[in-house]
Order: C-alpha cells, then sequence, then structure tokens
C-alpha cells in the first residue's frame, strides 16, 4: 500500500482516507450498502461488461496474447527470416543454450546480466539517495523559489531518451565537456574516451594496487562460461555512463515521490516534537525517516524493475558496446531477435528477465510487508 | 503542492530561526548552495545543447563547454528543417500522439468507471489481471507483439503504433482511482432523474472527471511521444512512417559507416524533440506531478 | 435515447481510428504518380551523401523509362532494417545483400536465385559470383566491390620524409616516426574487417578455405595479432575512438593521424567531408607471406516473398548493366564488378590503382550461416588487444571455441 503515499500527497483530503489500508484486487466500492433493485442491477452488469470490453480487448491482444506466443516462439528455433511457419520446435533448447550449454550464446548472457547487476547496484542507491536529498531541500519551507528547482530536477525525467542520450553522448565524446572540465580540474590525470572503455572499475581500483591481471584463483574458475575475474569486473567506464545518464533522468520522478511522501507527514507530530524540545537532526531520524519508510520501499521496488529493463540508452549511445560491457538482457533480447536471427534466443531472454523481475519484485513485496505495515 | 499544508507549517519554524538567527542563515545559505548546483547540472545540458546547435562543428570542437557560440551558423537548423526527414517524422509523431490519446482517453475512462463503479461479475478478476498486466515489462513484448502485429497485417502502418499504445494498465489504474473518489450522490441524482447509466456517465460523470482526464492525456502524451521500442520494430522498415524518437537516432551520422556523428544536427534534432514536451510541462506541471505519482502505484 | 449516447461514444473512437486510418492513406498515395508497370520498393544503403544522390539519380532514370516504378529507400543501421522487413513478411522486392550476410539470408530461403538472368553473366568476375554463392546456387549478381589498402595523408609523409611503407617493419618504422602526441602514426577500426588484412599477411585465417575449420590458433595468426597489439600498446597504432574519431576517414580528416586503411569508400567520405586534406592510396604492406588484404562486395537481391519477380529482375538487369554500373562506380568510386568495365573505371581515376591491383590478392569475408557470433567473438578480442586489456591467448582461445560451436568441432 505504499502507493498511497505518492497519490495522496496531491490530493491529500480526498485519497487518505478512503484508500489506505484495502487489500488491492477489492475496491472499498463493494462493500458498500446495495440500495438499487435488482433489475437496475442486472442492466449494471452488463453496462460494466460494455463498458470494459474495448479495454481488454486492447489488452488481451497487445499484452496477454503476445506472452503466451513469446511463451511459444522460446521453445522453438526461427531466424525470424522466412515465415513463422518454417520453424521447428526444439523444447527447452533455447534455455539451455542460454544458461547450461558451453558457448557464445551463455557468454553474452552472462555478461549481459552481469552488467545489469552493476548497473542495478550503481544506479538504484545513487538515485534514492540522490532524490531524498533534494527532495528534503525542496522541502524547505525557508528556501524561495522551490517551484523552479523543482521543475528543474524533475524536466529531464519527461523528455525523450533518445535525445538525452544525444545530449550525454555530446558532453562525454573525447574532447567533450565532461573531458574538458576533468582535464581543467587535474590536468593531465586521466584522459577517457568514456564510451568506448571496455575497463572495469573495480578492476581499474585493482590496478591501482598493482594487481594487474587475474589472480590464478580467480581465473581458474568459472560461472556461466565467464571466469570469477570477469564477473568481479565491475562496471565498465562505458556502462559508468550509461549508469550516469540514468540516474540523471530519474532522480527528479523519485525526488518527487519523496516530496509527496514529505509533505503527508502530519504537522502535528512536527509540531508536538518540537514543543518536547526535539532537535532538527533527532526530529530527522526519529520522525521523518521511519515514516518515510513507505516511499522509500516504493521508490526502491520502482527503480530496481525499471533499472533491470534498461534499452534505450544503450542502443543510441553504445549498441552493447565497447567489448560487451554495456550489453544488458533487454539490449541482448533486441539483439538476438534483429541482428543474430535468433527469435527463440530472444524470447527465452525475455522470459527469464520477465522471471528475474518478477521475482525481485515479489522478495521486495515480502520485505515491504514483513517491515512495514 | 506546497498549498497542500497552507501557512501551518511556517509558524513554529520561523519562530525558530528568530531563536537561532545564525544558524538558520547558515543552513539556508548550504540549501541554496546545494540547490543552485544540482540545478546547474540538471539545466546546463541543455542550455549546452541549444549553444553548440548553432556552432560550427570546429568550434564544437574546440569550445565545447562554451554555453553560447562565438560565431553563429544555422547550418544544423537548416539542415534540420529543410534538408533531412525531420519534418515527416513530426507530423507522424503528431498523427501518431493524436491518435493513441484519443484512443486511451476513451477507453480507459469507461474502463475505470466500468471498474470502480459498476456491479458486474468477474470484475474483481479482471481489476486483478489488469493488475498483473501492470508488472509486464515492455521488453518481454517485443518479439511477440512484432508477431502479432504482422499477423494481424499492422507492421509498417500508423494502426501498427497505435493500437498497441491504446490501452494501457496504467491509464485504467489512474481513472478508476479517481471515479473511486467521486461521491455517489452525484450519479444517484442523475439517475433519479431518470437518466440511465449511459447517460449518467455522459452527462453527469465524464464532465466531472476532467482533472484526471487531463492528466491521463498529459501521461499518453508524454508516453507516446517518447516511445522508441515500438517505432523501433514496427515501422523500423518503413521510413516514411518513422516517429521521432528513432528517426532522431539515425539524425547526424556521417562518414562511411555512420560512426562519425555531426554534433549540432543531434542536438538541434534532440533539442526539437524535447521542446514539445517541454511546453506541456511547464503549462501543465501540475497534472504531470499527479500522472507521476499514479505511476508510483504500479509498484 | 441511449443509443444516442453510445453512438457519441462510439463517435470518439472512429474519430480515432479514421483519423488513423486517414493519414496511412495519404502516406501511400504519395507515390502515385504515372506508373504503367509495377510498383517495386528497393532497400539500399550509402556511405555519403555523394553516393545517395548517385543512386537516387540512377532509380530516377528507370522510373522514366515508364517500365516500373520503383521506391528507393536509403536505410541506416541496414542489417537490422533488412532482417526486421524480412521477418514482418513484406520484405522490399530488390535490396541490397551484403557478402558476409549471404549464406545467412540464402539458407533462410529469403532469396530468389536470379545471378545467372541478368544480361551476360559471364562478365562478372568469379571471385565476386563466389561470394554470393551459398551450396552451388548462385543468388545475386554483384553490384560491385572494394577493397581495403592504405590510405594516408600525402602533405604529413612528404614532409617527415617518409615513402609510403611496403613490409611490416617499414610500416612499423613509418607508423612511429608519424606519431606526435595525440596523434598516433596509423589508425584503424578495431575490427577483423580492417585488422583481418594483417591475418591475411601473416598467411593466417580464421578459417581453412572451405570454412569447415577453425584455424585461428596457429602460429600465423598468433603473430599478426601480436604485431598489431605491440603497435597499439606502443602507440604508434590506434583506434578511431583514441583519438575521438568514429573511423579510420574521420581520423585522417581531421588530422589526427598520417595512415588508415580503409576501403573506396574514403573517397566520397574525403569528399563530402574534408575536402581540403590531401590524401593518397597505396598499397598494403606485404607481410612475412606477401601481400593480402580484404575485399567487400554487394549484391542485388530479388526477395522470394515479392510479388513482382519479373519486374524486380527487369530492374536488377538495369542496375547492373555496363552503361548504368559506369555511371555509378564513376561518381562514387567503388570497382565495377564487370570485368569488361576494368579498364575504363581506372583510366579515370589512376590515383585508385591500389583498390584495383588489390582484388588479385584480397580475401573475403564470407563464412557460412551464423558466423557472425564469432566475428563478433573477435572483434571483441581485437578492442580489447588495441586497448591492452587483452592477451593474444584471450583472443585466439575464445574465437577458435566460438568458432567450433558453429563449425562443429
Amino acid at each position: 500500500m505504499s502507493g498511497d503515499t505518492a497519490v495522496s500527497g496531491e490530493r491529500p483530503a480526498a485519497v487518505a482516507g478512503p484508500t489506505s489500508g484495502t487489500p488491492t484486487g477489492v475496491p472499498p466500492a463493494i462493500a458498500r450498502p446495495r440500495r438499487r433493485g435488482g433489475g437496475i442491477h442486472g442492466r449494471e452488469g452488463l453496462a460494466g461488461w460494455l463498458f470494459a470490453t474495448p479495454a481488454l480487448i486492447g489488452l488481451a491482444v497487445f499484452m496477454v496474447a503476445p506472452i503466451l506466443l513469446a511463451l511459444w516462439v522460446s521453445f522453438r528455433d526461427w531466424s525470424g527470416l522466412a515465415p513463422l511457419s518454417t520453424s521447428t520446435p526444439v523444447g527447452l533448447h533455447n534455455y539451455h543454450d542460454l544458461l547450461v550449454r558451453d558457448g557464445v550464446a551463455r557468454t553474452d548472457f552472462a555478461k549481459s546480466l552481469r552488467n545489469n547487476l552493476y548497473y542495478v547496484i550503481g544506479v538504484v542507491p545513487t538515485q534514492t539517495a540522490i532524490a531524498f536529498l533534494l527532495a528534503v531541500l525542496v522541502n524547505q519551507k525557508m528556501l524561495k523559489g522551490r517551484t523552479f528547482f523543482r521543475t528543474a530536477f524533475y524536466f529531464p525525467s519527461v523528455t525523450s531518451s533518445i535525445a538525452i542520450a544525444f545530449i550525454f553522448v555530446f558532453m562525454f565524446s573525447p574532447t567533450g565537456l565532461v573531458n574538458t572540465v576533468l582535464t581543467a580540474v587535474l590536468p593531465g590525470a586521466v584522459q577517457l574516451v568514456w564510451l568506448d572503455d571496455a575497463d572495469g572499475l573495480l578492476h581499474l581500483l585493482l590496478r591501482l594496487v598493482g594487481v594487474d591481471s587475474a589472480p590464478h584463483a580467480l581465473a581458474a574458475h568459472t560461472f556461466m562460461g565467464l571466469s570469477w575475474w570477469d564477473w568481479l569486473s565491475g562496471p565498465s567506464v562505458a556502462l559508468t555512463t550509461v549508469m550516469i545518464l540514468a540516474v540523471w533522468t530519474t532522480v527528479g520522478t523519485f525526488m518527487l515521490m519523496f516530496l509527496a511522501g514529505l509533505q503527508n507527514i502530519p504537522v502535528e507530530l512536527e509540531e508536538a516534537s518540537m514543543v518536547d524540545g526535539a532537535t532538527p537532526r533527532q526530529r530527522f531520524f526519529k520522525i521523518t525517516l521511519p515514516l518515510m519508510r513507505p516511499t522509500l520501499f516504493l521508490v526502491l521496488t520502482l527503480g530496481l524493475i525499471a533499472t533491470w529493463q534498461v534499452f534505450d540508452q544503450v542502443y543510441a549511445m553504445t549498441s552493447g558496446g565497447p567489448q560487451k560491457t554495456t550489453f544488458t538482457p533487454a539490449y541482448l533480447v533486441y539483439r538476438e531477435a534483429f541482428e543474430n536471427s535468433s527469435m527463440g534466443h530472444a524470447s527465452a531472454i525475455a522470459f527469464l528477465l520477465f522471471a528475474l523481475i518478477v521475482v525481485l519484485t515479489g522478495v521486495q513485496r515480502l520485505v515491504l510487508r514483513g517491515r512495514g505495515d | 503542492m506546497e498549498s497542500s499544508h497552507p501557512a501551518t507549517v511556517a509558524g513554529p519554524r520561523s519562530g525558530r530561526s528568530a531563536r537561532r538567527p545564525g544558524t538558520a542563515r547558515t543552513v539556508r545559505l548550504v540549501a541554496y548552495l546545494l540547490l543552485a548546483l544540482a540545478a546547474l547540472g540538471f539545466l546546463y545540458p541543455f542550455l549546452l545543447s541549444v549553444a553548440t546547435s548553432v556552432k560550427s562543428r570546429a568550434e564544437v570542437s574546440d569550445h565545447p563547454i562554451m554555453p553560447w557560440p562565438l560565431h553563429w551558423t544555422n547550418r544544423a537548423w537548416d539542415f534540420v528543417l529543410l534538408h533531412s526527414d525531420f519534418p515527416r517524422w513530426l507530423l507522424n509523431s503528431v498523427v501518431v500522439t493524436v491518435a493513441a490519446t484519443l484512443l486511451r482517453l476513451f477507453i480507459e475512462s469507461l474502463a475505470g468507471y466500468s471498474l470502480a463503479r459498476l456491479r458486474w461479475r468477474g470484475r474483481g478478476l479482471v481489476f486483478a489481471g489488469v493488475l498483473a498486466v501492470l508488472a509486464v515489462p515492455p521488453i518481454v513484448l517485443v518479439v511477440p507483439r512484432f508477431l502479432l502485429l504482422k499477423e494481424l497485417n499492422l507492421l509498417n502502418s500508423y494502426e501498427g503504433l497505435v493500437f498497441p499504445l491504446a490501452v494501457d494498465a496504467t491509464g485504467i489504474f489512474i481513472m478508476k482511482q479517481f471515479f473511486e473518489q467521486l461521491p455517489r450522490e452525484l450519479e444517484e441524482a442523475a439517475r433519479i432523474d431518470g437518466a440511465n447509466i449511459y447517460q449518467a456517465y455522459w452527462h453527469v460523470v465524464l464532465p466531472v472527471a476532467r482533472p484526471a482526464l487531463i492528466t491521463l492525456t498529459i501521461l499518453s502524451f508524454q508516453g507516446t511521444w517518447n516511445e522508441f521500442l515500438l517505432p523501433l520494430i514496427v515501422v523500423r522498415a518503413s521510413p516514411d512512417l518513422w516517429t521521432l524518437p528513432f528517426g532522431l537516432s539515425t539524425l547526424g551520422r556521417g562518414g562511411a559507416g555512420g560512426q562519425t556523428f555531426d554534433y549540432p544536427v543531434m542536438l538541434a534534432g534532440s533539442i526539437l524533440t524535447i521542446v514539445p514536451v517541454a511546453i506541456v510541462f511547464v503549462i501543465f506541471q501540475r497534472f504531470f506531478v499527479r500522472g507521476m505519482a499514479s505511476q508510483g502505484l504500479k509498484g | 435515447m441511449r443509443l444516442r449516447l453510445h453512438r457519441a461514444g462510439l463517435a470518439v473512437a472512429t474519430a480515432g481510428l479514421l483519423l488513423v486510418a486517414g493519414c496511412s492513406n495519404s502516406s501511400s498515395s504519395d507515390q502515385g504518380g504515372k506508373s504503367t508497370g509495377a510498383k517495386l520498393s528497393m532497400y539500399a544503403f550509402s556511405s555519403s551523401p555523394a553516393e545517395d544522390s548517385t543512386l537516387r539519380g540512377i532509380v530516377d532514370a528507370y522510373n522514366k523509362l515508364g517500365r516500373n516504378t520503383v521506391t528507393l529507400n536509403i536505410v541506416p543501421e541496414y542489417d537490422t532494417a533488412l532482417q526486421t522487413a524480412l521477418a514482418g513478411g513484406q520484405p522490399p522486392d530488390v535490396f541490397y545483400v551484403n557478402d558476409n550476410k549471404l549464406a545467412d539470408l540464402a539458407k533462410a530461403g529469403a532469396l530468389e536465385p536470379i545471378g545467372d538472368k541478368v544480361d551476360n553473366p559471364g562478365d562478372f568476375y568469379d571471385t565476386l559470383k563466389q561470394s554470393f554463392t551459398y551450396q552451388g546456387t548462385y543468388y545475386c549478381p554483384p553490384k560491385d566491390f572494394s577493397t581495403l589498402q592504405l590510405v594516408y595523408n600525402a602533405d604529413e609523409l612528404k614532409a617527415a620524409g617518409v615513402q609510403p611503407p611496403t613490409t611490416w617493419d617499414e610500416l612499423k618504422a613509418a607508423a612511429q616516426k608519424l606519431t606526435k602526441p595525440g596523434h598516433p602514426g596509423l589508425v584503424m577500426n578495431a575490427e577483423f574487417y580492417r585488422w583481418g588484412v594483417f591475418l591475411a599477411q601473416a598467411g593466417g585465417w580464421p578459417t581453412n578455405d572451405d570454412v569447415t575449420k577453425m584455424t585461428m590458433d596457429t602460429p600465423e595468426v598468433r603473430q599478426a595479432l601480436q604485431y598489431l597489439a605491440d603497435g597499439h600498446k606502443a602507440g604508434y597504432f590506434a583506434s578511431p575512438a583514441s583519438v575521438g574519431a568514429g573511423w579510420g576517414g574521420e581520423a585522417l580528416g581531421k588530422g589526427k593521424t598520417a595512415m588508415t586503411i580503409e576501403g573506396n569508400w574514403i573517397v566520397g567520405a574525403m569528399k563530402t567531408d574534408f575536402p581540403n586534406v590531401k590524401y593518397a592510396v597505396a598499397e598494403l604492406p606485404a607481410g612475412p607471406k606477401g601481400k593480402g588484404t580484404m575485399s567487400f562486395s554487394v549484391c542485388y537481391g530479388v526477395a522470394k516473398a515479392s510479388k513482382n519477380k519479373a519486374a524486380a529482375i527487369d530492374f536488377v538487369k538495369y542496375l547492373t548493366s555496363p552503361e548504368q554500373q559506369l555511371k555509378f562506380t564513376k561518381e562514387f568510386p567503388v570497382m565495377p564488378s564487370r570485368k569488361s568495365l576494368a579498364d575504363q573505371w581506372l583510366a579515370d581515376k589512376p590515383q585508385l590503382k591500389a583498390f584495383v591491383t588489390g582484388a588479385d590478392y584480397a580475401k573475403k569475408s564470407v563464412f557460412v550461416p551464423g558466423f557472425k557470433t564469432v566475428i563478433d567473438t573477435l572483434n571483441d578480442g581485437i578492442q580489447g588487444l588495441a586497448k591492452g586489456d587483452k592477451s593474444v591467448d584471450d583472443v585466439v582461445t575464445a574465437t577458435q571455441k566460438a568458432g567450433q560451436d558453429v563449425l562443429g568441432g
């Protein structure tokens, strides 16, 4: 029920009452006493179906049917170059290629999982922390111009991902803004070719302390075709650039959610604590933070789901390179389907990704339920 | 948003700052500094893009961070507006966005009302289904949607771009949420006056639902305008039907294999793609915020 | 009353639909015109505005004949777009096919075999025809071809007193001499379609000639990769990205290097983007096993799913006629695929002789269906070697393994 905080921030009077605590799927309206007769009720039934039919058709055709179709294709071998009728059933072969059989398909999938894992680990906490900080700042009633700042921070979130990607490609080009500023601040320290640098951040850190190649223990063991050393590479410099973009474009949205949560904290509580002589720091940790927990979980969940689907930015900025360090499962789906002529692999990856997201969301829900209400 | 808690908070706080003016001033200064820095970080890229679009290519590589051009040149804008397919993409984007948004408004307000207010068998199940569909990531649907549109003969057509975007679970959710908050007395009064369900819906309920409809319009406008994945698979092979984001992704590439970037052209195109959303954003900001908050319900 | 209200609702929906339908009609009618025969669609790619306009000119000329009407689409990121069109079941009638894609398309049954249906098919180079033959069927007539050679900044080499190198040792010495801070002596894309020339010069290649066995793990391949890796490590060779360029031609044009390895297409691109840079073309230096380069070709494919095959073949005949080939290759200097045109072409542009000479010993990047993943793996490795974060051993092993996956053993 974390969502309520977000909405009620907007229209506190109307929402806070009726929806909070309502289990999803059972609208409160049902519980109301029925005053009308059976005849009208019957007509209502018909009207209800009629009203919902266009939406149901749309959802069935463009959401449900595709899911089933994807499942079916994931058990077939189809190149996508000839009609679907020419494809052959291959059982679990596609999944086997991705998860078990030693080959390029599995290594690519492993790389995409590794990259996306680092992406999530890097982006989700950062965007959450910055969004929270900005929300707290923008919520300070003593400051002027808060509307302007709020607008400025939120604006990138509503614009085209491709346009933003281009702006970042430009800023991070070898002779672009970022390198120029870095050179001015730290003359001669680093000249990075951001979007073409496959070095992992962890590998780079290790290089600083003199570890230049894989220790035997890490190079000798592999998981899904990648050595442990490769798993432990950290995000590549190129992927880090995409991560910076992701944080930049999402912070505004999450800031608004936090803001809604902050404004939802009952004023009486703050006043009471102030009368009790609590310091601002105490108030923040004892009152604000605990009350913000539902919003925090909402933001984390949404962030987690979104970061596992990153596609547009990868397509426009790096096309999966350099050295496959910006492959993500979502990008791999597209690539397998429309570049590598393997619709079966593509569908199987899509389903594995789907399963992953469902599981992660489920875990989040459990944690939320355990700690929240 | 600030209007939600008028004045109540300001009182005690200002009392506090009167007690310890020095600290309050420092805190305020630090806060402003942080805010200003952040604002710079969020706005400067846009400013720089505008400036870059009127620089020459040579100037762009010599002075990549100057927020104004030393020598103004219209070359990039000339190219984008007069010598590229950009106007065509713009037209396509407008058509697709308008059509999808109209359909969405119609379909989702009906469905939302039905789920919120009408009692019919299977309603709970249908709503649970809508919630489940909310959780499906679009990328999962890429290949099958392509297949399906192929079977329906809708690849490389406006319809193929519009129909998949004409229903989305979030919109139904927003409308349902809104209708549940409306006082029931509204329709009941109309029904007592002899109006049937449809009349009551059309004449009484819909007019009151304007704020929610505007929110939905804004949300749909922004989503459809920026949609990249669907055009990528549906009209990839028909340059005549490309919409802005996909067209933009091909803009300003030169050299033997498209590996040379013409930054002024790329950024001029980016700015033009952003501007319509920016205008709507500034005018309807409040509805953007509400829409975003409703999307939060997905979780 | 209820009916009327219902209709109002419907009206909103139909308004939307009509809008959609109306617009899609307008899109298909803007190509109406005065055509008498079939309507054909064609997909092509292009490397420069010069090539664009040449191609459009030829298509317009064909349309003026009044036999059929061709709509030309010049598509970016061509291979993906073509694949999408084929998968969608509505492929263009006529389309370019890259030689490295032929096996995949032929195997999938996407192509109509029309290779021999053009005029005087014996006039085409046999080696090119071989590129477009899969399991004994010759699918499509070659459009033209290009080879890779050494392209250099004539002024810079002169100023440094450097002659175009003819051996690996000379290349290394020349590149070292031409290297300045931020300006490596030789810049080339870090990918198989450039580095492959060194494999050929060393007598190595990813597979044997029949493409039945991987031959990455050989001293020849290792020697070539080591030579290149050493050069990149020392900084006298470099990738375009490392100097802020997208490809070798841009690096050369921007004065970020003195030499690059590119093919015929560089001529058109330099004319458009860097008209003032004085460059020249020389044969690539010979390696331990003699000269070596790579050639690339494109053919005019006709879709098996095309409903206008006769018309499509008529159009391809026109495109491959000596007259049109000469027109195309004159403006945009790839080399004609007809033997009979070679002398005429060269007489026009003697400065490009090296590209022609290369054709005698060039290797082609034509393998088997599904080999793309192997080339991708190799490209990964090559990027790693250029960057200095992979060893020759890693690259050889990974590619050999990826290849055995595809070739079986």
